[in-house]
């Protein structure tokens, strides 16, 4: 090897290691925090690792709190929604890639223009409308309306414009109806397109707060981030309270965690998916 | 298996006869249901309280324009109308560019770049109350990590989140920080996409990384940059979690956003009919700023090709 | 793998369609349930919850859901479900948040309610606690516990200073706080060679938010300041008094430099030793509290001094108890009632957060009164000050915005902005606000 690409790569891996001590700082000091007691959170010393190391704080979080379920509603919640949206989207998108038919732009111009509105306007109609069947506070109210998003769609169609058109034009002259070509020779292609919707859904459902704050009353269907809010420290000298921060990073860590498993178990497909969407196109 | 998809053929506008006109209704039904009743009802009901002086509870009550000559002397919004433009205009380049370089720096053959591209990851899975609380921590002026460290490099450290002229680079570190793993991933998708017979050919031809990088990989990746671009502007404009937990819109009026300035107005005092007023104004910069990048983007394309 | 996906995507959403009937339990014809809504959501909201889950175990016939969330967010809720008769049955605020709730009809007079009870009386209580709940001659909350500002100070680093008693005046805080000050080189603020830049101890905290301008409005109440015109329509502030007592607070940290700038972690300033003194509530005590059992911190508590002459007051606000109008079910009032008059009969574990009750039998009883640096706050708290209760509460007073008194407040305590004219703008934003209100 060279000395100019062995000092390339040196070079890579500093740069490397730095990216990550950047990252990853915060991180560790939320995690360090929540092993801390409180009296060693409240000084000025900066301590990495916790004089003190204690399970206290994660012990206050179980038992206090209905932790459990809220993770329990959130799993849910947040499955139930993206299979939802993986259905919906790849049924729509299909439509919106392949086919002709009229108000074909207009259709899609309007879907993504919902982009543009933010979440406190439509808040009170829908809970209007749920309150007026009598659906508030249920997994439905939650499920649903992340039914309606939109980068789904968008993610999906890009991926649908992008593929070989080989594949149906063979099944077509097999005789085989769109649905058929839709389910058996599309979607299978998909997978990896699937597979990013999926985690880009499944995430922002799990982290939505504001909707399901509106939504939900009771332990039954409040879910992670609604629930943990209720010992969330505000900033330092906010409320008119003392705050407990070492719980409030201990209920951090816990809701950070099944979204990161998630993330990791399903990473590489996430790449293949993006790519597959042809986003060059 | 990696195929190359072919490019359209004018008999493939002809391919409609071979799927009834219903179809793609029929295709769209179920989503379409799902956007109209949860999305685009509550949407237009909710911007067209624009008109009212709704305040939630109780019935609405026109007011024609009122809410919108009010927007045109309102101080506070225009401190909002600013702050946010000047948070998206720094913002928007800023992880555009970095999670770009990211992305190509962690598409070298190293082993190790998992663990990069999960370490730049990570922050995004965060609640933003979480990322909030921590960064208020990290940016406190005294005593927190930030400044202690800037310290013992021998740089001053900054009054980040306490002084107006600093405030919203404090929120503009803590964005970054938090979201650019996301515009990474999006571009390492990309990369992905670009044979790697065309970075052998131009190696053979003598050119160097930075020429690979300058006529290879920038032209190749203008798509995905185009939607990184467009979902960042989008963001950005009605960026508020952090803000809000952050500074709530202080020092002064420094740090207050458009999207904060909807929710207090609509929720804390209980005036949704100008809430929806704002949000109307917001939602028509971002019909301008789509147009005007979709058209940007056409005769880019159009342009690149020829 | 797609196929199992498949199916446990369906089976989840036939889960989901099917739990709502599932998971809401239907209540018997013998219990009525209350569900009971407050923003406690630090220690003394656990001490709520235990309170709650003492009450249901003694009441198997009404039982009572406590949900906490931060205030903002649990208002946010609250009127989205008055909007649809889905109002929690409790909701506790502060007495200066019930006009803009009453306004909207959101909230149910209490005097008819109350009428044959014989805890929840005006005589049973604090009249500074009380009245607050009086809006337009009705009474609209019932008072739960009162909270002030106090003056904790470190007791070792005053024996170090051979300083005897935590200051009472404005002259003693300043003086006393030049003693307390100190910088890297052992330097006093009136001593040569006083470096402001380099100080390792201030006398006491200064606060960058909010409570600047609720001490702010303490000392302006004390040189008899006016906010809001009787009409209620415009600001009536007195200028000069009020740059005055602004000019006070800022002069503690850029003229005096006995407290610190842009400072925001007052209570760990305050344990680490940082500042001498520290302002802050009851509510702080349970940590302070703590850190003596840890490391032996040792600390005491006095009364928030009294800088101007007019009258003694000092910032104040409460916990207060209300029932809301839009209910699903308005029949279950009397328990409610019931209920509040048990939690007020039984609050003296509520004290235990550093809470102070005012139902006068908790209040005086010995068990608070001596409980370690309660005395202070229980001596203020006649002399309480709350901000004005109005409709507009939100628009002038919020916390977390940029309304007219916080922007005030950080430009003059952050950026060392002239009072007067810092004032002056508070004042005409005031007045629009105000006017627009009224249209």
């Amino acid at each position: 090897m060279s000395a100019t690409r062995l000092l390339g790569k040196v070079i890579w891996y500093v740069l490397l290691v730095a990216l990550v001590v950047v990252m990853l700082a915060p991180i560790v000091w939320m995690l360090s925090t929540s092993f801390k007691p409180e009296t060693e959170i409240t000084t000025i010393d900066i301590h990495w690792v916790p004089r003190t190391f204690t399970l206290e704080n994660y012990e206050r979080v179980f038992e206090r709190f209905n932790i459990l379920r809220w993770t329990a509603n959130s799993l849910i919640v947040s499955t139930a929604a993206t299979a939802l949206v993986l259905l919906l989207d790849s049924l729509a998108g299909y439509a919106l890639a392949r086919m002709q038919f009229a108000g074909r732009g207009l259709i899609f111009g309007i879907i993504l223009s919902m982009l543009f509105v933010p979440v406190q306007i439509t808040v009170v109609p829908l809970f209007l409308m749920f309150s007026e069947v009598s659906l508030t506070d249920t997994y439905l109210a939650l499920i649903l309306p992340v039914g309606a998003n939109v980068t789904g769609v968008f993610l999906m169609r890009q991926f649908f414009l992008n593929i070989p058109y080989e594949l149906e034009d063979a099944a077509r002259v097999d005789g085989a109806s769109t649905l058929r070509i839709w389910w058996s020779v599309v979607l299978p292609l998909a997978k990896p397109a699937l597979t990013a919707v999926a985690i880009v859904t499944f995430l922002s459902t799990w982290n939505s707060f504001f909707w399901p704050l509106i939504a939900t009353r009771t332990d039954a269907s409040r879910t992670l981030p609604v629930g943990i809010a209720q010992f969330m420290s505000l900033r330092p000298g906010q409320a008119q309270g003392a705050q407990a921060y070492g719980q409030a990073m201990a209920g951090a860590v816990i809701a950070a965690l099944p979204p990161v498993i998630v993330f990791y178990m399903l990473q590489r497909y996430f790449i293949e998916g993006i790519s597959m969407t042809g986003i060059k196109g | 298996m990696r195929v190359i998809p072919r490019p359209r053929r004018a008999s493939d506008a002809g391919t409609s006869h071979l799927y009834s006109r219903w179809t793609p209704y029929l295709f769209l039904l179920p989503y379409l249901l799902v956007f109209l009743l949860f999305r685009l009802g509550p949407s237009i009901f909710g911007l067209a309280m624009s008109f009212t002086n709704w305040s939630i509870v109780g019935s609405p009550e026109w007011v024609g324009t009122a809410n919108y000559e009010l927007m045109q002397i309102d101080p506070r919004l225009e401190a909002a109308l600013k702050n946010t433009a000047f948070f998206t205009g720094l913002t928007v380049p800023l992880l555009v560019v970095l999670s770009l370089a990211l992305a190509i720096f962690l598409n070298q053959p190293h082993k190790g770049r998992a663990i990069g591209r999960v370490a730049a990851f990570t922050p995004y899975v965060l609640m933003s109350t979480v990322v909030g609380v921590l960064w208020t921590w990290l940016l406190e002026k005294d005593f927190g990590l930030l400044n202690v460290y800037l310290e013992k490099l021998g740089i001053d450290g900054l009054p980040w989140l306490v002084s107006q002229d600093v405030a919203m680079y404090g929120i503009i570190l803590t964005t970054v920080w938090w979201t650019i793993g996301y515009g990474m991933v999006l571009f390492l998708a990309g990369l992905q996409d670009i044979p790697t017979e065309l970075y052998e050919a131009a190696r053979i031809d003598g050119a160097n990384s930075l020429r690979l990088l300058r006529h290879i990989t920038l032209p190749l990746l203008a798509p995905t940059t185009f939607v990184v671009l467009m979902l960042t502007i989008i963001n950005s404009f009605q960026v508020f979690d952090q803000v809000y937990v952050m500074t709530s819109g202080g020092p002064g009026t420094s740090t207050l956003t458009l999207v904060q300035y909807i929710y207090t107005t609509a929720f804390q005092n209980l005036r949704m009919g100008y809430g929806a007023a704002v949000a109307t104004l917001l939602f028509a910069i971002l019909i301008v700023f789509a147009l005007v990048q979709a058209y940007l983007y056409r005769r880019g394309v159009t342009g690149a090709t020829t | 793998m797609k196929k199992l996906g498949l199916k446990v995507g369906v089976m989840l959403m036939v889960l989901a369609l099917l739990l709502p009937s599932m998971a809401s339990a239907q209540d018997g014809d013998e219990v009525v349930t209350l569900e009971f809504w407050g923003g406690w959501t630090a220690a003394d909201g656990d001490i709520m919850d235990e309170l709650v889950q003492q009450w249901n175990a003694e009441n198997p016939n009404i039982q009572v859901t406590l949900t906490r969330q931060q205030w903002s967010p649990l208002f946010d809720a609250f009127v989205v479900a008055s909007a649809s008769n889905e109002a929690p049955d409790i909701l506790a605020m502060h007495p200066q948040e019930l006009a803009q709730f009453i306004v909207r009809d959101l909230l149910t007079p209490l005097d008819d309610l109350i009428a044959g009870s014989e805890i929840l009386t005006p005589d049973n209580y604090l009249e500074s606690a009380w009245q607050p709940n009086v809006y337009d001659g009705q009474l609209y909350a019932i008072p739960l516990d009162l909270h002030m500002h106090g003056l904790y100070y470190n007791l070792d680093l005053f024996e170090e200073a051979g300083i005897e008693a935590p200051p009472t005046t404005g002259e003693e805080l300043i003086e006393i706080g030049k003693q307390l000050t100190v910088d890297a080189n052992g330097n006093h603020p009136d001593d040569e060679g006083f470096d402001p830049e380099n100080v390792v101890q201030y006398a006491i905290n200064m606060h960058s938010n909010h409570h600047a301008f609720f001490q702010w409005w303490a000392l302006y109440r004390q040189l008899g300041g006016q906010l809001i015109s009787e009409d209620g329509t415009q600001c009536a502030m007195d200028i000069d008094k009020a740059a005055q007592a602004w000019q006070f607070l800022q002069d503690l940290v850029y003229v005096h430099h006995i407290a610190p700038q842009g400072q925001t972690d007052y209570l760990r300033d305050f344990l680490s030793g940082r500042t001498a003194m520290l302002i802050d509530g009851p509510w702080q005590m349970p940590s302070l509290e703590a850190a003596e059992e840890e490391t032996g911190f040792r600390w005491a508590s006095a009364q928030y001094p009294q800088v101007f002459d007019e009258a003694y007051a000092v910032w104040g606000s409460g916990h207060n108890l209300t029932l809301p109008a839009n209910v699903a079910d308005p029949e279950k009032r009397d328990e409610a009632i019931q209920f509040i008059e048990w939690l007020a009969a039984n609050s003296t574990q509520w004290a235990e957060a550093g809470q102070l009750p005012t139902y006068r039998e908790v209040m005086e009883s010995d068990v608070l009164t001596e409980m370690y640096g309660r005395e202070a706050f229980l001596a203020m708290m006649p002399y309480e000050v709350f901000l004005p209760n109005i409709p507009a509460y939100n628009e002038i007073f919020a916390s977390n915005a940029p309304t007219p008194m916080m922007v005030m407040a950080q430009s003059i305590m952050l950026e060392q902005a002239d009072p007067a004219t810092a004032v002056q703008t508070a004042c005409d934003e005031i007045t629009f606000i105000l006017q627009m209100q009224g249209q």
